[in-house]
């Protein structure tokens, strides 16, 4: 006996050892892998501190778990601390699990290493950026309400108490319901061994289903039943995160039938196959977590994150470091981040730009691409394209408002003089936990113009409003940076973008014209060195102009290397490959190859 | 003896709850709610209004009296909102008369009053329900948006179609026939589109783009014997000031206006209505139907002269039985002349009035800052503007009540962007008093909100729909094409 009880309390240790390790091993995954996925959903999200808030949770299907998921969201920005939140409930899953597999009275050994893999199976759904972390919250609400209600000992009122649960279950956490009521019923049908309950609960749960649906209460029917109401609308739900139903049912089914599996065994060999189940978890995960998470959004999202919080220098080490770029987006950040630090005239063409749009890209209907037009756009002046993207940014929200979208409106509406509606939003802002400060600073705008205009950002961005005004674009993209200068000649920023414009176009003649109108000017008293590298080839016989425009030695020097290179490869196959090794950072390369 | 004692303190309770409020001193000073309310006509089956003013003192309160009758409502969250029974019952009261409200304020030495104001109950009722779409005001993209109902003596909403549930797609220009709620139709656009065309509970699925029409049908106005549906047809482009006091300019390229007959499933028009030269919009029918109503701008060079298209007001014939209509085309309220456009004609349903929104040109003048509403006595021919209703932002999209006695209209002078619906009053003299916002159950709603409340329609009773059966209509339903011109 003595024997026998230190011996499962080796296993226990060994378990609850080797869940710590997965817990670790999990949120060293998260902290490593996807800290900016974390970011981007904070930014795309709010949390309002105030009664509406809570009185929402009641407002409809799946309120309390949406608020819990919208209030725990908000701190997911914070740096390790948002890496733990995000994994919470689903870490939690494993405790809740292992104690309501073992309130059937199953020893099995399966039941610690099973469930780590319905915490795996829901982490690797919960990767899934369009995936709410609500439904993870909402799992583990029901999964302890199970636990709960397993203690009531008198049978009849379990099942009374398990069945009266499910519209609360319903209406509180939404669809998770199916799954309170399947994993429920044979929970206790394992328990008890009432052949008929099972079949009164799915009974009530297809009433609730019929009536919420008749009510109106559910949106749509395929939709209440499945995880995929967890999942952001308009978007194909994936049929794998089905696994994050399926698993914890098919565990429980499995130790149902099978509940003292292994128990009898020899200790060595309950080691072996305990240790074996573990190490098919741990390499489940490490094997396919990669599948699971979004890699290629990771770096827009980490681009979007320095962006949101200005950090330039960290943009470009970061960029610099994941060259060569042949992201149009990526492009878009670089050129933005190097026109903010005042570098764009000299280092644009390091990062490989491909014709105008890396300047400002197309939209194609995601709040990503909008936001980021909002910010190239604000980065040059344009503040009413600015504001439009990051409206447009914010009604593609899947909650249609976010603290990123939110703050760049206060800022468009102060410029443009809309103080109202800049209230409205700074209001809203004021009651949340990271941005209550940075609301309350900007209240002081709020009516009071010559504050705007002192203030370096907000007046440097209201003296560039066009004098006249006419539909944005419809003189093409030259004319409103041109605009933006006539109305602010000290812009640098404008400038070079403009600049830089003619030049990604291969529009020598422009370059020229651009070159007589600003040259000289408070905006260009001297030119960055792809500007001079402009000159010399807009006049490439035309000493004088290098003269005139003071084209350093250096480029001068840099050019004739860069002719006599050319000249040198002339026939030769891997020609551009060579060049640009050597000279692909230069305006020359681009016109000559690009 | 205990039932004595249990008397007096129910008593002592009920007096201390009666008069929280004794009023010591009183100011000679006009209260700052006074400048929104004072004057203000409401119906007298409206829900409690909300008196806002949101730098108030939280020790404030109102009192509202007719005769012997009181309440008095105590601040909260910035504004004094009565409590639904109290205010049912003094309304009730002082219906066609006047209340007399008290801004009372706590001070050191007691309760101190502004100088009261009255507002005045209206005999006539409104129209218990107004119908309108939830949308943010947004730009191109667009997300969550929906059509509801609120029940103007309460204040309950609740969804007619949201368009969650038809996979996010466009739901627009909701109308109905005589404000009634048995007859109405609404749009679809992008996802499952079509014309959802509702009669006394039968849902009919409509295809209107013809080859012979430059778009599908757009905005509607019923008959009001219920055969017809006049609608506009809009060749229409969004663009977007780069700076200006309006941030966007919706034009139309071209468009036409066209009468659908519903029994015959086919379309009706008049040279004079579908022309190359000009661009015709916002059909309406006269209240005897007799007539259509219309706008017409001479075509321009779109986009680049937008500032020069200024809708004209004009009329002329239909006759229902023939299904025809005149010849003579009437011009009620000639654009260049006044240096205005017109858009919205709505006749009141008794016909004596026709309200119109006016902006200095174009005609999409929710984004017009100077839109401003005007009505036309039509016995007189006389145009003037609605001063009492208009502010220094927007008034344009409007509907009349069918006792012609109250006028919902849209408005952005809260903020300037995010539209909300205003009740005002009429009488019969044509006289017009000031009005009010649409009252909420709590007082930060506005300020929380981020929709736009889009045509506010009154309608008579509650639409009574089958949601699961719109939404399966909406989504699954058989779609029938119209016919084109007989």
């Amino acid at each position: 006996m003595e024997i026998q009880r230190a011996d499962n309390l080796k296993y226990r240790l060994l378990n609850w050892g080797l869940g710590i390790l997965l817990s670790f091993l999990l949120y060293g995954y998260v902290v490593h892998n996807i800290p900016y996925q974390l970011c981007e959903l904070e930014h795309e999200n709010l949390f309002v501190a105030d009664a509406d808030t809570w009185m929402s949770v009641w407002a409809m299907p799946g309120g309390l778990a949406e608020v819990l998921c919208l209030w725990l969201t908000q701190f997911l920005a914070v740096p390790y601390v948002g890496s733990l939140i995000f994994l919470l409930p689903v870490l939690l899953l494993w405790p809740v699990t292992v104690l309501l597999l073992k309130r059937t009275g199953a020893s099995s050994v399966l039941i610690h290493s099973g469930a780590s893999g319905v915490v795996v199976a829901q982490l690797f759904t919960q990767y899934d950026f369009n995936f709410y972390e609500s439904g993870s919250i909402a799992m583990l609400a029901a999964l302890l309400c199970l636990y709960a209600i397993s203690y009531i000992k008198h049978l009849s009122y379990r099942w009374a108490v398990f069945i009266g649960g499910i519209p609360c279950v319903a209406w509180l956490f939404g669809s998770i319901v199916v799954m309170y009521v399947v994993y429920g019923s044979l929970l206790f049908f394992f328990a008890s061994r009432q052949k008929y309950m099972p079949a009164v609960s799915l009974l009530a749960l297809g009433m609730v289903l019929v009536l919420g649906n008749w009510l109106g209460c559910i949106n749509k029917l395929e939709l209440f039943i499945s995880p995929a109401f967890y999942y952001r609308p308009l978007v194909d739900f994936p049929v794998i995160h089905w696994i994050s139903w399926g698993f914890p049912i098919f565990l429980l089914v499995v130790v149902g039938f099978f509940p003292h599996w292994g128990a009898s065994w020899k200790p060595v060999t309950r080691g072996i196959v305990i240790s074996c189940l573990w190490g098919l978890v741990f390499g489940i995960f490490l094997r396919y977590e990669s599948l699971f998470r979004n890699t290629s959004n990771q770096t827009l999202w980490q681009l979007n994150h320095y962006s949101f919080r200005e950090e330039w220098k960290d943009m470009l080490d970061f960029l610099s470091s994941r060259q060569p770029i042949t992201n149009q987006l990526y492009m878009n950040y670089a050129n933005m981040a190097l026109a903010q630090t005042g570098h764009l005239g000299d280092y644009a063409f390091h990062f490989s730009p491909r014709g105008i749009k890396s300047l400002l890209v197309e939209a194609n209907s995601t709040a990503s691409v909008y936001m980021l037009m909002s910010d190239v756009q604000y980065t040059i002046g344009g503040i009413a394209d600015s504001q439009r993207y990051a409206f447009e940014a914010q009604t593609a929200l899947p909650r249609m408002c976010g603290v990123q979208t939110l703050m760049r409106l206060v800022k468009t509406n102060l410029i443009l003089g809309h103080d109202m509606v800049a209230e409205k939003y700074l209001a809203l802002l004021e009651k949340t936990l990271f941005y209550k400060k940075w609301a309350q600073h900007y209240r002081m705008f709020l009516h009071n113009p010559q504050a705007v205009e002192a203030d370096e950002e907000l007046g440097e961005k209201r003296r560039g409003l066009s004098k006249h005004n006419r539909f944005v674009m419809s003189h093409g993209w030259n004319r409103e940076l041109e605009d933006v200068l006539q109305a602010d000649p000290s812009n640098k920023k404008v400038v070079a973008y403009l600049g830089l414009s003619y030049l990604l176009a291969k529009d020598l003649q422009g370059y020229r014209h651009f070159l007589e109108t600003y040259y000289g000017t408070e905006a260009l008293e001297t030119l960055p060195l792809a500007f001079q590298q402009g000159v010399i080839a807009a006049y490439p016989e035309e000493t004088e102009k290098w003269e005139h425009y003071r084209v350093t030695s250096q480029v001068k020097d840099l050019y004739v290397r860069y002719v006599k290179q050319l000249q040198g490869l002339r026939g030769y196959p891997g020609k551009k490959r060579q060049m640009k090794r050597e000279y692909g950072y230069t305006f020359w390369y681009y016109y000559m190859f690009i | 003896m205990k039932y004595l004692v249990c008397y007096c303190l129910i008593a002592i309770v009920l007096s201390a709850c009666t008069s929280k409020v004794q009023v010591n001193v009183r100011w000679q000073e006009e209260s700052p709610l006074a400048k929104e309310y004072a004057g203000v006509v409401v119906p007298p089956n409206i829900a409690p209004l909300n008196f806002v003013l949101p730098d108030s003192v939280s020790s404030s309160a109102i009192i509202l009296t007719h005769g012997k009758h009181s309440l008095i409502a105590m601040e909260k969250g910035g504004a004094f909102i009565p409590g639904q029974k109290e205010w049912k019952e003094l309304i009730s009261f002082a219906r066609g008369k006047e209340i007399q409200i008290e801004h009372c304020v706590k001070t050191e030495k007691g309760w101190a009053a502004y100088q009261p104001f009255t507002i005045t109950v209206a005999e006539e009722p409104i129209d218990p329900y107004l119908v309108y779409r939830l949308i943010p005001p947004g730009y191109e993209k667009w997300h969550e948006m929906g059509i509801y109902q609120r029940n103007l003596e309460t204040f309950e909403e609740t969804e007619i179609l949201a368009n969650r549930r038809t996979d996010y797609n466009c739901i627009n220009c909701h109308s109905f026939c005589n404000q009634s709620p048995d007859r109405m139709m609404l749009h679809m656009r992008a996802k499952h589109a079509g014309t959802l065309l509702i009669d006394h509970g039968k849902m009919t699925k409509l295809d209107t783009k013809t080859d012979q029409t430059i778009s599908s049908l757009v905005y509607p106005y019923w008959h009001p014997e219920g055969q017809f549906i006049a609608y506009s047809v809009n060749d229409t482009r969004q663009l977007f000031h780069v700076h200006h006091s309006n941030r966007i300019e919706v034009v139309d390229y071209a468009s036409d206006v066209v009468v659908y007959d519903i029994q015959r499933n086919e379309l009706l028009t008049t040279p004079a209505l579908f022309s190359k030269e000009s661009m015709e919009t916002f059909p309406a029918f006269s209240a005897d139907g007799t007539k259509l109503y219309f706008c017409s701008a001479s075509q321009q060079n779109m986009p680049m002269d937008y500032e020069k298209v200024r809708y004209h007001l004009c009329s002329i014939d239909f006759d229902a039985a023939h299904r025809t209509f005149g010849s003579r085309v009437d011009t009620l309220f000639h654009a260049d002349a006044n240096g205005k456009s017109v858009s919205f004609p709505r006749v009141s349903p008794d016909g004596r009035f026709l309200l119109m929104t006016l902006s200095d040109y174009g005609n999409f003048s929710i984004w017009h800052q100077e839109a401003d509403l005007w009505m036309i006595d039509l016995q007189t021919r006389m145009a003037k503007e609605v001063a009492e209703w208009n502010s220094r932002s927007v008034e344009s999209y409007h509907s009349w009540s069918s006792n012609s006695r109250w006028v919902v209209f849209s408005s952005r002078r809260g903020d300037g962007l995010y539209t909300r619906p205003y009740i005002a009053y009429m009488d019969r003299a044509g006289n017009t008093y000031k009005p009010f916002l649409l009252p909420q159950k709590e007082s930060g709603f506005y300020r929380r909100f981020m929709f736009s409340y889009n045509i506010p329609e009154l309608v008579k009773s509650p639409v009574e729909l089958d949601n699961s059966l719109l939404v399966r209509k909406a989504v699954e339903g058989e779609t029938v094409k119209i016919k084109g011109f007989r």
